[in-house]
């Protein structure tokens, strides 16, 4: 493929990755077909996929070095501005997911506004800052959004000639991560991803090559807001409810950091397949080896796996596979 | 015509006056070298010029145009780029990439297409350095010198009208510090002003047109190379002053 660029050609890793990435997909195509009724399954699958989108637009945002501790902000202003946009105003759910994406997409401006020139801790205790002040609002915003009683009742999402079933929301959840990983490819191969990395590594002698790390903060956040927020507003119309706790909550922030460092944060695929593993692995395992003691469990892991393999399991892979060169 | 026109400048830091009402001025197709012993405000003067400090007082005029309150990357694309005293290109970056997007966000108007086209004309800019064949390597990996002809291929990626070269020098074998004086010959050539700071005073003068001798952040000699090393003031500055 491309020559030696930042997703480097020449590792047969990059390969291997590929292959599994399609295999995935495939896999993801048929889970429906394959779980048959279980519906468990199928909504495991749907909340997987909802992490993936989750941890894939921190991840976008990470690139640039920012590392955020408040996704859930852009998460709940996603969920909040489509259960009041459907449920308040009667728009089509449809039509409140694309507007409250796109508010959540505002969000990440505002935060660019407000954070975009600090960095480091300062950024991520800012973005932190931001996500509490967003719950506290909704808490006490009683008149719009009931307070801590949530809004019940949240209309789901309508399917041309069908009822909403789980798998419709399952398909719904895929399109999102395949338009966010799509966004994700295209930025690592545009003008765009470039600047990124250069504003992560340096940012001063960024701008001494011509980048305005400003506006391509800017763009980043928005593209990550947008996306957090899709997601959120989706869970919305999955789960009819939404409240300030749950939408604001601080898992919500802490969650799709670890996912994505878990599958490695430098790879296409890694946020995604951290975020698989580690939801279904709290799920389906930890929870039955440990009930009520398999945060313990999950809690463990994460710390081990991080501790042991510092650029994820893909890192861990790449090393192992082939490859001069780590994530970058 | 002129270029690029500092008008007294001054920079301080807390109670230190780095630079002190410094007026210059740049013609295209020419170098100025910039001397002084250590700490005479070179650096300093390229760092207000490229927009990395802002003044204390003094205004910049580019073409014309007031540039004082410009930052950075605006600078850069307006045509005044600058190589770093302490090289620092993007380490994780293959020297290609580093290259690349100074060309992708430097120079807009002419720049490439795309990312692909940028990489294929990072190549040629790194030839033009001598490090063509190095590429697809990691930055961090290089040693100091290639680090300062890297340094000078983004530079140059940008379309620089006014180059300012801090230090390239240092770290070269004679013979390749005369292949980046012939380079920045080169670039004259195609009209572009530059301005050197080295400490190889000799090779800065040979190919200099011009010197302008700083001390303690003041202008104290101007004109002909030969004649500026010469002058009492520049001696006193270099040696002190003489024995009665």
């Amino acid at each position: 493929m491309r020559e030696g660029g930042l997703v480097g050609a020449l590792c047969p890793a990059r390969a291997v990755f590929r292959w599994a990435g399609i295999g995935g997909a495939i896999l993801a195509v048929l889970l429906p077909a394959l779980v048959g009724p279980r519906e468990y399954l199928l909504y495991l699958g749907t909340m997987a996929l909802v992490f993936s989108v989750l941890a894939q637009s921190w991840s976008l945002q990470a690139q640039a070095g920012l590392i955020s501790f408040g996704h859930a902000a852009f998460f709940g202003v996603g969920a909040y501005g489509s259960a009041l946009l459907s449920l308040r105003w009667q728009f089509s759910p449809w039509i409140a997911l694309a507007a409250a994406a796109l508010l959540a997409a505002a969000t990440g401006l505002a935060a660019a506004e407000i954070a975009g020139d600090l960095t480091g801790p300062y950024f991520s205790l800012t973005t932190l800052a931001l996500a509490e002040i967003l719950r506290v609002v909704a808490l006490h915003w009683t008149s719009l959004t009931e307070g801590a009683w949530g809004l019940v009742g949240i209309p789901g999402l309508p399917w041309i000639g069908a009822r909403e079933t789980r798998a419709a929301e399952y398909y719904a959840a895929l399109v999102m991560l395949a338009a966010m990983c799509g966004t994700s490819a295209w930025v690592q191969r545009a003008p765009l991803g470039l600047a990124l990395h250069a504003i992560r590594q340096g940012e001063a002698r960024a701008a001494a090559s011509g980048v305005d790390a400003r506006r391509v903060k800017r763009i980043a956040l928005a593209l990550s807001g947008l996306f957090a927020g899709g997601a959120g507003a989706l869970h919305v119309h999955i789960f009819h409810w939404v409240d300030p706790a749950s939408a604001f909550s601080l898992n919500l922030s802490v969650l799709p950091l670890i996912m994505a460092m878990f599958g490695g944060s430098g790879y296409l695929l890694g946020p995604p397949l951290g975020a698989v593993v580690l939801y279904l692995g709290n799920e389906l395992v930890f929870q039955r080896l440990a009930p009520g003691g398999q945060l313990w469990l999950y809690g463990g892991a994460v710390v081990l796996v991080i501790l042991a393999l510092p650029h994820g399991i893909l890192g861990w892979i790449e090393a192992r596979v082939g490859g001069p060169r780590g994530p970058v | 015509m002129v270029l690029c026109e500092v008008i007294g400048l001054s920079r301080r830091f807390g109670g230190n006056t780095a630079l002190h009402g410094v007026t210059l001025q740049f013609e295209p197709a020419t170098i100025v070298a910039l001397i002084g012993p250590n700490g005479s405000g070179k650096t300093t003067l390229f760092n207000l010029l490229s927009g990395q400090l802002p003044p204390s007082a003094g205004t910049i005029r580019w073409q014309g145009q007031d540039i004082t309150a410009w930052p950075p990357h605006r600078r850069c694309r307006a045509g005044i780029n600058r190589t770093f005293q302490v090289a620092q290109p993007f380490p994780d970056l293959t020297l290609s990439e580093n290259v690349a997007l100074g060309l992708l966000y430097g120079a807009p108007a002419e720049g490439p297409r795309g990312r692909r086209d940028a990489l294929v004309q990072a190549q040629d800019l790194l030839g033009e350095v001598g490090l063509a064949a190095r590429a697809q390597a990691v930055a961090r990996h290089l040693s100091l010198g290639d680090m300062k002809r890297l340094e000078l291929a983004m530079a140059v990626a940008t379309r620089p009208a006014l180059l300012l070269v801090d230090e390239l020098l240092a770290g070269q074998s004679p013979r390749s510090a005369q292949e980046l004086l012939a380079y920045l010959s080169r670039l004259r050539a195609r009209g572009v002003a530059v301005s050197l700071v080295d400490h190889r005073l000799q090779a800065l003068l040979a190919v200099a047109d011009r010197a302008v001798a700083l001390h303690q952040g003041r202008v104290i000699a101007e004109g002909k190379p030969e004649a500026v090393i010469k002058s009492p003031a520049v001696l006193e500055a270099y040696l002190g002053e003489p024995a009665p």
